[in-house]
C-alpha cells in the first residue's frame, strides 16, 4: 500500500523565502499526524503541495499514491483550508450537500451534519454563524465526502477552549474509523493530546518527526535545577541539550535526567536544592525551534 | 453538479441588491420609457411600446447574466471560497459551466417580469409567436454576458469588481441603444456601439420584432463574443489556479 502522503526532496521558494527547503516525509495510511511549527515554518505550503494546489519547485510529492491533484480530482481528499469565506445566501445544510454532491461516495448529509455537530444549525444561514460554528462548517465541509485523507491546516484558530475540545472529539471519531488525518497547529497540547506523530517544522526543513514522547525527549524535555556552591565551578555532564547558569542557579535541559543526575554526583561538585522536572510538549517545542534558528 | 447549480442559482435569487438591479430597473425604466414617449408613437419603425419591450427585455437579461456571476466571483475568489472548490472533486469545466449556466438561469424572473408587465399591465397585444420569439432571443443572446460576467470576476478583484461590473453594465446597455434608442445617440456613440455585443442582441430582437429572418451577422458576432469571453475566463482561471499565495 502506498503511503498517504510521500515528499521527496520538495524544495518550495517564493521570491527570495524557501518555504519548503528539501523535505522528505512519508506518513502511512491511519496515521493521525500533526505538523507543528511557528508561523512561516513552511506548514501551509507543505499543504497546499499535498493538495495540488501549488507545485514543488523540485522534488516530488505524491498522494495516495498518485500526483496530487489526481487524488482530489478522485474525491479521495477532503480539506479544511484556513481561509475560505463560506459563500452566502445559503444555509449550512444546502452547502454541505452540495460539496458532498461533487464526492462518488459521501456521507448521507444527517451523518456530515452531526460529525461536525451542526444538526441544529442546519437551517441557518452561513452568513449568521459565529467564526467557530463557521469552522465546523469548513470542517463538514472536508468530511462530508468521506475521503480517505483529510487534511486540517490550523482548525481550530477561530474556535474558544470549548469548542476546540468539541471539534477534537469529532475528529477522533474520524479517525478512528481508519482515516488519515493529517493537521497543521501550533496549540501543542492539541498536537500532545491528539496525534500519534508530530513532525516539527522550522524555516521549511523537518527538525523533529515521531511520537509526541519521542520529540519530547529529543529535545531534552526534562530540566535539572540545583544551585551551585558559590565558586564551584561547573563539571561537564553527560546528555545535557542545553544549559542556562544565573548566579550560582544552574538549569539544565536533557533527555536523560537520571544519567545527568548520577554524574553530578559522581563529580564530587558541591551544590543543593536539585529539582528535576518534566517538560511538556511546548517546552520542547520552543527548545527545537531555538535549535534550529 | 444539479445541487451546485441550484445552489448558485439560490445564491443568486436571495440576493436583494442583485433582485433589484437586474428586476427592478429593466421594469421600472420600461414603465417610465412608455409612458414618456407617449406609448402610441413608432421608433424605428416599430410600435414604441413593442420597441422598449425588446430593449428592456434585453437589458434585464444582460444585466442578471452579467451580475450573477460579476463581483460575487472577485469577492469568492477573494475569500478563498474557489480554493476551497478546487480541493474537492469538481473540475474546471464543470465550475465554469455551472457560472454560466446560472447566470442564464437567473435572467429569467427578470425578463419574465417584464413580459407580464407589459402584456397584463400595458395591454401590448403581439401575436404568440412574436412573443415567444423575442423572448427567447433576448435570453439565448445574454449568453456571451454571462460569459464575460465570469471574464470580469476574474479580471477585478474584491475591491473594485462593484464599480468595474456596474461601468460595464451601464456602458454597454447605453452604447449598444438599449436604453435611448440607438439612432438617437451620437454618430460617434453609435460608431463605437457597433461594436459592442449589446447592440447585436437588442438588434437582434428588434430584428424578430419587425418579422425578420433571423440575422446570421447577430447570432455570429454574438456567438463569437461568448466563445471569446468563455476562452478568455478559462484562461484567467487556469492562471489564477497556479498563481501562487504565500
Amino acid at each position: 500500500m502506498p503511503p498517504a502522503v510521500r515528499f521527496e526532496q520538495v524544495t518550495k521558494t517564493f521570491g527570495s523565502v524557501r518555504a519548503l527547503d528539501g523535505i522528505s516525509l512519508d506518513i502511512a495510511e491511519g496515521e493521525t499526524v500533526a505538523l507543528l511549527g511557528p508561523n512561516g515554518a513552511g506548514k501551509s505550503t507543505a499543504i497546499g503541495i499535498m493538495l495540488g494546489l501549488r507545485r514543488p519547485d523540485r522534488g516530488t510529492a505524491h498522494t495516495l499514491g498518485a500526483d496530487p491533484a489526481t487524488a482530489v480530482r478522485g474525491g479521495r481528499i477532503g480539506a479544511m483550508l484556513q481561509t475560505a469565506a463560506l459563500p452566502p445566501g445559503v444555509t449550512v445544510a444546502e452547502l454541505v450537500d452540495c460539496v458532498r454532491g461533487f464526492y462518488p461516495r459521501p456521507l448521507t448529509l444527517s451523518d456530515a451534519l452531526s460529525r461536525a455537530d451542526l444538526t441544529s444549525l442546519a437551517a441557518r444561514r452561513v452568513e449568521a454563524l459565529s467564526g467557530g460554528q463557521a469552522q465546523r462548517v469548513r470542517f463538514a465541509l472536508a468530511i462530508a465526502g468521506d475521503p480517505e485523507l483529510i487534511f486540517l491546516d490550523e482548525p481550530t484558530s477561530a474556535m474558544d477552549v470549548g469548542a476546540r475540545r468539541a471539534f477534537w472529539e469529532g475528529m477522533r471519531a474520524q479517525a478512528a474509523q481508519g482515516h488519515t488525518v493529517l493537521f497543521a497547529t501550533h496549540h501543542l497540547d492539541e498536537a500532545d493530546a491528539i496525534a500519534d506523530r508530530v513532525v516539527v517544522m522550522q524555516k521549511g526543513r523537518v527538525i523533529a518527526d515521531g511520537a509526541p514522547g519521542t520529540v519530547k525527549a529529543a529535545a531534552g524535555a526534562r530540566t535539572v535545577r540545583f544551585t551551585l556552591q558559590e565558586g564551584a565551578g561547573l563539571p561537564t555532564l553527560p546528555g545535557v541539550a542545553g544549559s542556562a547558569v544565573h548566579g550560582g542557579q544552574v538549569i539544565l535541559r536533557t533527555g536523560d535526567s537520571d544519567a545527568l543526575v548520577r554524574a553530578l554526583i559522581q563529580s564530587g561538585v558541591p551544590f543543593r536544592d536539585l529539582e528535576v522536572a518534566g517538560a511538556g510538549l511546548e517546552e520542547a517545542f520552543v527548545a527545537l525551534t531555538e535549535e534550529a534558528s | 453538479m444539479a445541487r451546485y447549480l441550484k445552489l448558485e442559482v439560490l445564491r443568486v435569487l436571495r440576493n436583494a441588491r442583485f433582485l433589484i438591479f437586474t428586476i427592478g430597473f429593466p421594469l421600472g425604466f420600461y414603465l417610465l420609457f412608455v409612458s414618456m414617449y407617449g406609448g402610441a408613437g413608432r421608433v424605428g419603425g416599430l410600435p414604441m411600446d413593442a420597441y422598449f419591450l425588446v430593449s428592456m427585455a434585453s437589458f434585464g437579461t444582460l444585466g442578471a447574466a452579467l451580475n450573477s456571476a460579476g463581483t460575487r466571483l472577485a469577492i469568492e475568489r477573494a475569500g478563498g471560497w474557489t480554493r476551497q472548490l478546487r480541493v474537492t472533486p469538481l473540475s474546471a469545466g464543470r465550475y465554469v459551466a455551472t457560472k454560466g449556466l446560472s447566470a442564464m438561469l437567473s435572467a429569467v424572473p427578470g425578463l419574465a417580469l417584464v413580459a407580464l408587465t407589459a402584456g397584463l399591465l400595458d395591454h401590448l397585444a403581439l401575436p404568440f409567436g412574436t412573443w415567444a420569439r423575442i423572448l427567447a432571443v433576448a435570453w439565448l443572446g445574454a449568453l456571451p454576458f454571462a460569459t464575460l460576467g465570469i471574464l470580469l470576476g476574474y479580471l477585478f478583484d474584491s475591491e473594485s469588481a462593484q464599480s468595474g461590473v456596474m461601468v460595464t453594465y451601464f456602458g454597454l446597455s447605453i452604447l449598444g441603444g438599449l436604453w435611448i434608442p440607438f439612432q438617437m445617440l451620437p454618430s460617434v456613440l453609435q460608431d463605437i456601439g457597433r461594436a459592442l455585443p449589446s447592440y447585436y442582441l437588442v438588434h437582434l430582437g428588434w430584428g424578430t420584432l419587425a418579422g425578420a429572418p433571423p440575422s446570421l451577422r447577430d447570432i455570429g458576432v454574438l456567438a463569437a463574443y461568448a466563445a471569446a469571453f468563455a476562452v478568455l475566463a478559462m484562461w484567467r482561471f487556469r492562471r489564477d489556479e497556479h498563481r501562487e499565495y504565500a
